[in-house]
């Protein structure tokens, strides 16, 4: 397990000044980086991942240690470390696994559980694995990783939730009309939050965005770049009747829209749900327009602490998924020991298969059988070969748990069936 | 037939347990447990059939047991069309209190039925696939309502785990079409079958005069919906149409007697 190491910084770690320089900015630069290492011979098995918040090298090589990395990434970026090292962090073996588990499951991500990190991860593997530098250890370790990332989003709900106030309202209207791409949306202001939320509600599919603002010139600007219709701000009223959510964050000090105006529009809704997201500070929206049937209002308040409950049931669920992690690189380490365990199993079965041949052609000479009682004796001795074994294998394999053991047992094995000059 | 009643039950409980958690793989578990609910309802339900034993298609409250397949059947028909993951866990409580009715004790006299076995299936037939489509209009109602008071309180905490409004008022929708558009051929039968044996419509029977009730309420309710009725209102509405068409089918059967026999004793009078 020594073999595996990673060196790498992250943004808990260094600040963007740093990671900006050693980060690789595309796949052409990581695999011309891959393929430098793959020809010099510097490492067994090589892969780098570079997002915005991290750079990491996994490398499997026996004489694997953090001064060797360091090398290997000065030769790749050119420039010398010597002044940032304190910046990166070096884990070997069990820790580089738990690392690597950790980091697929987004829990050491800037936004706990956003679900990119995945995608990068299988990014860095595809292009690593094309490049020939990822091999048997670097293979499992990563489709582990992957299996890891999954299970710990499906089972912790760790990914669940908006957690800013765009994406919250765009969920909150997803909850209500299931899909956006047939409703319509007015937008009343042109300010940035207005933008932000227009432009998130766009990649969701909303079919037609309409645009009214105080300042007309303003409006169809922003009905330009959200590819928009700009209406007169007067007219929003009459926008109410037909629209599905209306967005509002204007600079008034007033409320403009009151309880009598969405009343008088509800009568053509024919019961049609209406949301209103109030952005605005002093609101828009007056509070009582909520007491209508069909109508939900939400305002920015409202919408923070939505976003609010959703990181906190994050970090709730992070909980979990460390416990999650840990059982999974537990799983790892017993599957790697298992390993060392695989030599000394074949030779015990390839030294009893010798005997059992031996014993079999001595048998055989002795005894006039035809060819269908020979091959019964001969299977008879396979199968009690096997049933011998069987409980020497199992025994072997459950010594996984611990390193120690595994040698041990390995050595005392091989002690008692004569088994040490092979 | 019994067997079935702990996958529903079970399927209800491990959905709770998702709601209560907070987890969406419960609630696709509870899915995954109705549907071998339901495989083991299908292929009970086809060795009595082929066993012989019409009874399944006959006995008014054992039918109530073929009534939870429908309903079931028909959320497994809309659940894609309507996105309606996550949903299976009510219908499967539905399914499970359909399934233990069949078991309370029954006067019936099969033999008596089984006379008319063309008028008497295909009434039962279409009647039970139309409160099915009730059913599912209802209990897409009530969560609609539950989910809409959420929402408006911004109480939000299992409410990402369900389906969205819009799915739930077009499962209100489709429920109630489905519904109706079975119901009325089927209570049409009824009278004709009874006009064929009585020469009249037996008005003084309870289930006869509600039948009738909750087909005229349910008239009232397409019309509603067809120009243009939606949401809070037409899921409330739909709560008050169920509560009538249970009255008739589980009240009157359970407190008076099966109309089924006492027609046909009158008819043979």
């Amino acid at each position: 397990m020594r073999e595996i190491g990673l060196l790498g910084l992250n943004h808990k770690s260094a600040p963007l000044e740093i990671r900006e320089k050693l980060a690789f900015v595309n796949s052409e630069e990581l695999k011309k980086g891959l393929s430098l290492i793959k020809k010099e011979r510097i490492l067994k098995e090589v892969l780098i991942l570079s997002t915005c918040n991290r750079v990491e090298l996994y490398a499997v090589s026996p004489q694997i240690s953090d001064i060797l990395l360091f090398g290997v990434f000065e030769k790749l970026k050119g420039v010398p470390l010597a002044g940032i090292v304190p910046f990166f962090y070096f884990k070997v073996g069990e820790e580089a696994v738990r690392h690597l588990f950790i980091v697929a499951s987004s829990l050491d991500s800037m936004v706990i559980g956003e679900p990119q990190i995945l995608g990068q991860l299988k990014e860095a593997y595809e292009v690593a694995l094309e490049e020939g530098t990822v091999g048997f250890f670097l293979h499992r370790l990563f489709q582990r990783a992957f299996f890891v990332g999954k299970k710990v989003r499906r089972e912790t709900g760790i990914g669940d939730g908006a957690i800013s106030v765009s994406y919250v309202a765009v969920e909150l209207a997803r909850k209500i009309f299931g899909d956006l791409e047939n409703k319509r949306i007015l937008i009343v202001g042109a300010g940035e939050m207005c933008e932000l939320a227009a432009r998130h509600f766009r990649s969701h599919g909303v079919r037609e965005i309409i645009v009214a603002n105080r300042t007309w010139q303003r409006g169809l600007e922003l009905a330009s770049q959200i590819e928009g219709i700009p209406i007169p701000f007067e007219e929003i009223g009459e926008k109410f009747k037909e629209v599905d959510i209306i967005l509002t964050s204007t600079g008034a000090s007033r409320p403009l829209i009151f309880k009598e105006d969405v009343k008088r529009a509800l009568k053509y809704r024919k019961g049609n749900p209406l949301f209103i997201i109030d952005l605005a500070v002093p609101r828009d929206v007056d509070p009582e327009v909520n007491e209508l049937d069909g109508v939900f209002l939400y305002d920015l308040d409202d919408l923070k602490q939505v976003a609010q409950e959703h990181a906190n049931n994050r970090l709730n669920q992070a909980e979990r998924a460390k416990e999650l992690v840990e059982e999974e690189v537990e799983k790892f380490i017993r599957w790697y020991r298992s390993l060392e365990i695989v030599p000394t199993i074949k030779d015990v079965r390839e030294w009893a298969e010798a005997l059992r041949k031996n014993e079999m052609e001595r048998v055989l000479r002795g005894l006039s059988l035809d060819e269908r009682e020979k091959q019964k004796v001969e299977l008879l001795s396979k199968r009690l070969m096997n049933k011998f074994l069987h409980p020497l294998v199992v025994f072997l394999k459950a010594q996984a748990r611990d390193e120690d053991s595994v040698r041990e047992y390995s050595e005392l094995i091989r002690c008692i069936f004569g088994l040490e000059d092979q | 037939m019994l067997i079935t009643a702990p996958f529903y039950g079970g399927a209800f409980i491990v959905f709770l347990l998702g709601l209560k958690e907070r987890k969406r793989e419960y609630l696709l578990w509870a899915e995954r447990v109705l549907y071998v609910g339901v495989a083991l309802h299908v292929f009970i339900f086809l060795l009595f059939l082929f066993g012989g034993k019409t009874f399944i298609l006959f006995e008014p409250k054992k039918t109530s047991w073929n009534l939870s397949l429908i309903l079931v059947g028909l959320y497994l028909f809309l659940k894609r069309r309507l996105k309606l993951k996550g949903f299976g866990g009510i219908i499967a409580l539905f399914a499970f209190i359909l399934t233990v009715l069949a078991y309370f004790p029954d006067s019936l006299d099969i033999e008596e039925l089984a006379l008319h076995p063309v008028w008497s299936s295909l009434h039962l037939f279409l009647c039970f696939i139309g409160i099915g489509g009730f059913s599912l209009s209802f209990s897409a109602g009530l969560i609609y309502l539950l989910e809409e008071e959420k929402i408006k309180n911004k109480k939000l905490s299992t409410s990402k785990l369900l389906p969205s409004l819009d799915a739930l008022d077009r499962l209100n929708h489709y429920g109630l079409f489905i519904g109706f558009f079975s119901f009325t051929p089927g209570i049409l039968l009824g009278g004709l079958w009874a006009l064929s044996v009585l020469g009249r419509l037996p008005w003084e029977e309870p289930k006869v005069l509600l039948s009738m009730l909750s087909w005229l309420y349910y008239t009232l309710l397409i019309w509603g919906r067809i120009s243009g009725w939606r949401g809070k209102k037409a899921a409330r509405l739909s709560l008050i149409g169920f509560g009538i068409l249970m009255v008739s089918y589980l009240g009157v059967n359970f407190f008076s007697g099966s109309h089924f026999s006492h027609f046909i004793q009158t008819g043979f009078q």
